[in-house]
């Protein structure tokens, strides 16, 4: 039996035990719980970026691979693109860090190189899309100051109900590497899925960015994987789909496919 | 014979496992470069000239599962005539193997025999440690980068995850070096009485080896590297004086190479650094005109202005340690045809200078949702008072095309080696297009 499947095991228990004392009053539970589960130690897909803007459409494929890091909070993520054939094997590798620290590897095929990429601000745009670095990420509610404003009707489905939380950064550090000084989240209060998010700058009366959840696929008991996310951002007018198919949870990913040396294995 | 039987035993293996599994690309793309200003340190090599290409290439892989992979990027490129060129290459069509390797991964560690491109460094354009990375001039492409040859060799890697934030990585290469040689553009020169076509000759082992060792954290990550082999580059070298005539050409020599490479993360800025000392020395050939010894450094940085700008600078020297200046000489003295062979050697390969250091600056915007690239970078070289600038256009408005339109401008003072360009002007167009 390997040290991970203990260690998910572990944390699949942990969180089934956590999930019967959830209190439903403090925002800092709701949000712990809404990341448990989503929180898949392994995952391996393929995905589709569209992108729709005035002036364009645009659609990229990649291959996404994401394994939930030691510290069984944070993940590694790679991408590789498929198409168009112009970026074919561009690959991006992205190490989630505490306090937005990320670190993001970029493979240029054309060049041959491995280039770690400015990180500092990672408001810039993934890949043309709508979606920042730090949207890609996942928050962690220890990272923000989580206040439950009220439960009503979810965005998607008025059928549920959702807990309404607004998020401030805790750190100066992770508002500027974000870019947003709030956000707010709807999450079901049945199953902890987030259905919307809204995502604001400095003026908080007129949200920046809304990304919609839907298509959640069971993967295990409690454990979800969200397949499509809707971006859309107000200030660029650009709106991203990111689709995920051939989702695969259960198998095991080596440590060394998210190193820097792998990001150079053009498939 | 090492790397060959490695190769061809890795080879015969990949193929008698592999089944087709129809995954292809063709990438074609076509060139045009004018020159509208040219000179030459001789004033009898350029003239002013158009430049034309159409290259076909085909990525083709076969792959029968995840661990086995097989690719080979022939390339067929045809040149229009050139004065440039050597008779040989004009209105030819040149094939070409520009990739073809079998690789086998399983777990931390990956195997590469074949034709590959090696890119040793971490720097932009100037790489001192990029020993391995011979390039192909003779094809002015917009993408410079592109002019990386392949090098017939085995490749072994390792990566070891040490710590959760932690990697060790090791590349060992043991390259055929006879296919290593960097080719100039300048094809067809008149270096001295006889010589019209070039061949190179090779004064050094067959065989390069490699090593490079490195860690890599998160915010930082530091590589040594360690070379001995044939150097990429040739040195003019005397290679035969009659009664009548001195004749010049490129030669290979044994270089032994040592360098280090590392880039951080500070605040907003990404720095990268290289560094390398290499020994030049004749396996056989006259010792007395040996190179001197190079010792090469960058420091560079570079950093987001805003949403859409990027702007990168870096710093550059190159000193020759043991450059024969002239308390040199007056401590090694020599007889008077050498001393005479040693000052045209010198001026052959432009040891003009001991020492040479420069800056590079480059800004790239990104507009139209990434569309639209613009970049303008320059060169300085301090000493030999020139300066290359560039400045280039690339548009992806439609999927699997680029079009990239550019100029380039550069200049260096007397101070050049011989028959090098002095001054070269030109816009050139790119199309390319990925089926």
């Amino acid at each position: 039996m390997t040290k991970s499947f203990i260690r998910t095991y572990l944390l699949l228990s942990i969180f089934q035990f956590a999930f019967a004392a959830v209190d439903k009053t403090n925002a800092d539970q709701i949000l712990d719980h809404s990341q448990t589960v989503r929180r898949i130690p392994n995952t391996r897909a393929d995905a589709i970026l569209k992108t729709k803007s005035d002036r364009f459409n645009d659609e990229k494929e990649f291959t996404f691979m994401r394994k939930l890091a030691e510290d069984g909070e944070r993940f590694k993520t790679l991408t590789r693109f498929k198409k168009p054939l112009t970026i074919k094997n561009q690959a991006i590798l992205f190490l989630e860090k505490d306090n937005y620290e990320n670190s993001i590897f970029m493979y240029l095929p054309a060049y041959k190189k491995v280039r770690r990429v400015e990180s500092h601000s990672q408001s810039s745009s993934f890949m043309g899309s709508a979606f920042s670095y730090s949207d890609i990420a996942t928050p962690l509610s220890k990272d923000f100051t989580n206040t439950l404003v009220k439960s009503e009707d979810c965005p998607s489905d008025k059928s549920k109900k959702c807990f309404v939380i607004n998020s401030k950064p805790k750190t100066k550090q992770i508002k500027e590497r974000t870019n947003y000084s709030l956000q707010t989240s709807w999450i079901n209060t049945e199953n902890f899925l987030v259905d919307q998010t809204l995502l604001f700058a400095e003026d908080t009366s007129k949200f920046v960015k809304k990304i919609t959840f839907s298509d959640y696929k069971n993967v295990r008991t409690n454990l979800w994987f969200c397949q499509s996310m809707v971006i859309e951002d107000t200030k660029s007018k650009k709106t991203t789909t990111l689709l995920f198919s051939n989702l695969k949870a259960d198998q095991e990913l080596s440590n060394s496919i998210f190193s820097q040396q792998s990001l150079s294995d053009e498939k | 014979m090492g790397p060959f039987l490695f190769t061809a035993i890795v080879l015969v293996t990949a193929l008698a496992n592999f089944s087709y599994a129809g995954e292809y690309t063709l990438q074609t793309k076509l060139g045009h470069g004018y020159f509208y200003k040219t000179e030459s340190s001789d004033a009898s090599v350029l003239s002013s000239q158009t430049f034309a290409d159409s290259k076909f290439q085909a990525l083709y892989t076969v792959k029968k599962s995840g661990e086995f992979l097989l690719l080979l990027h022939p390339e067929v490129q045809w040149n229009w005539e050139s004065s440039y060129l050597a008779e040989s290459q004009k209105k030819v069509a040149i094939w070409k193997l520009y990739e073809g390797y079998a690789k086998y991964t399983s777990g931390d560690f990956k195997l590469i025999a074949g034709k590959s491109i090696i890119s040793w460094g971490s720097s932009d354009v100037i790489n001192p440690v990029d020993f391995f990375g011979a390039r192909d001039f003779t094809l002015l492409s917009a993408q410079t980068e592109k002019s990386r040859k392949g090098i017939v060799a085995a490749r072994y890697f390792l990566n070891q995850n040490v710590k959760s934030n932690l990697d060790f990585q090791m590349e060992a290469i043991i390259a055929f070096s006879k296919v290593q040689n960097t080719q100039l553009a300048l094809m067809k020169q008149n270096w001295g009485p006889g010589v019209n076509e070039l061949d190179h000759v090779d004064q050094a082992i067959p065989i390069s080896y490699g090593l490079k060792t490195g860690l890599v954290t998160d915010q930082w990550d530091t590589s040594i590297f360690l070379y001995y082999g044939q150097s990429k580059g040739s040195e003019l070298q005397i290679i035969n004086i009659s009664p009548s005539a001195v004749q010049i050409g490129p030669v290979h020599q044994n270089s032994k190479g040592l360098g280090v490479d590392g880039s951080f993360v500070f605040y907003k800025w990404i720095f990268r650094t290289e560094a390398s000392y290499q020994q030049f020395a004749l396996v056989k050939g006259q010792e007395n005109l040996k190179s001197p010894d190079l010792a090469e450094l960058v420091i560079g940085a570079e950093r987001p202005l805003g949403e859409h700008l990027q702007i990168q600078g870096q710093f550059f020297q190159r000193k020759q340690l043991n450059y024969p200046t002239n308390d040199f000489d007056a401590a090694n003295p020599v007889d008077t045809l050498t001393a005479n062979l040693q000052i045209y050697n010198d001026y052959a390969n432009g040891f003009i200078s001991d020492i040479e250091y420069g800056f590079t600056v480059r800004l790239t915007a990104l507009l139209f949702d990434d569309r639209l690239e613009l970049q303008n970078a320059v060169m300085t070289f301090q000493e030999a008072k020139g300066y290359f600038f560039r400045s280039s256009v690339k548009w992806t408005g439609i999927d699997n095309l680029d079009l990239t339109l550019g100029t380039t401008q550069y200049s260096v003072d007397e101070v050049t080696p011989l028959a090098a360009i002095k001054q070269m002007n030109h816009v050139f167009t790119e199309v390319s297009y990925v089926f």
